[in-house]
């Protein structure tokens, strides 16, 4: 079971869990979101269905929110 | 003509021959746009597609007589009053994750000014995989909780102002204070990357 850094504390997923399944399993919209992962920006327009979290991943994330 | 005579030889030439993007010229565009032509930046590619409303007036650096006024020309002209001496490249276009990519191909550094989420979500996704450094700002509505805005850095090229939570909403407005802040915070961004300074 990989455990992941986000937002700098641990958390356990499932083996064999991608990034998209990652952030629904915890209701986290895509949306609007701002992914740093492994040191990598993403977005929800990016493939993160395809990418297969490994122990030792570290995911921040960050709300995009409306003003300006 | 000088606007700043504060900076070493050295600044004034790192700033001289910078040029900087700027997206969305609202609460956010228009005040980066005044602090970074007082700080002693001369080149900018910037683009909007809004005229000059008086619901603007409330943040914006705009003023009363130019509202109905295409927001790039305005601006412009406010911009050469404080110095006359600027190289501007304003494009009245809306901005697409099409056309970011060549609009502002050449800019040192490209700062996220939109108003809507979506917008400023799509130039992250755009611009962060072509490594130019990305300043930008999320959560700047309402009063107070001036300490809650921050600077946080995200992978190699992304500096992300704000406190991430408070958008825009019929019970939290934006305000000319905290959006100003937020401006202010990605100016300073923008010079101290320039400079080498901390940030």
């Amino acid at each position: 079971m990989p455990n992941i850094i986000l937002n700098e504390k641990n958390v356990d997923s499932p083996d064999g869990d991608n990034l998209l399944s990652f952030l629904q399993a915890r209701n986290i919209p895509v949306d609007n979101l701002i992914l740093e992962f492994n040191g990598q920006i993403l977005t929800g327009k990016d493939p993160l269905g395809t990418i297969i979290l490994k122990d030792g991943d570290m995911l921040n994330l960050f709300s995009m929110v409306g003003g300006g | 003509m000088n606007v700043n005579p504060y900076l070493t030889d050295a600044q004034q030439q790192i700033l001289d021959r910078a040029k900087i993007g700027v997206a969305g010229l609202g609460g956010l565009g228009s005040n980066i746009l005044s602090h970074l032509v007082r700080a002693g930046v001369r080149r900018f590619v910037a683009a909007d597609f809004d005229v000059v409303s008086e619901s603007n007036l409330n943040r914006q650096f705009f003023f009363a007589d130019q509202i109905g006024r295409k927001k790039t020309e305005a601006l412009e002209e406010n911009l050469r009053r404080i110095d006359p001496d600027l190289e501007l490249d304003f494009r009245d276009l809306r901005l697409t994750a099409e056309n970011i990519p060549e609009v502002f191909a050449g800019c040192d550094i490209v700062v996220e000014a939109f108003d809507k989420a979506e917008a400023k979500t799509m130039l992250i996704g755009v611009l962060a995989k072509h490594g130019v450094p990305i300043v930008a700002a999320s959560g700047l509505a309402g009063f107070g909780k001036s300490n809650d805005i921050r600077l946080r850095k995200a992978g190699a090229n992304l500096y992300l102002v704000g406190d991430l939570t408070s958008g825009i909403s019929p019970e939290l407005a934006p305000a000319s204070p905290r959006v100003g802040i937020a401006a202010a915070m990605e100016a300073n961004t923008v010079i101290a990357l320039l400079l080498g300074n901390e940030l």
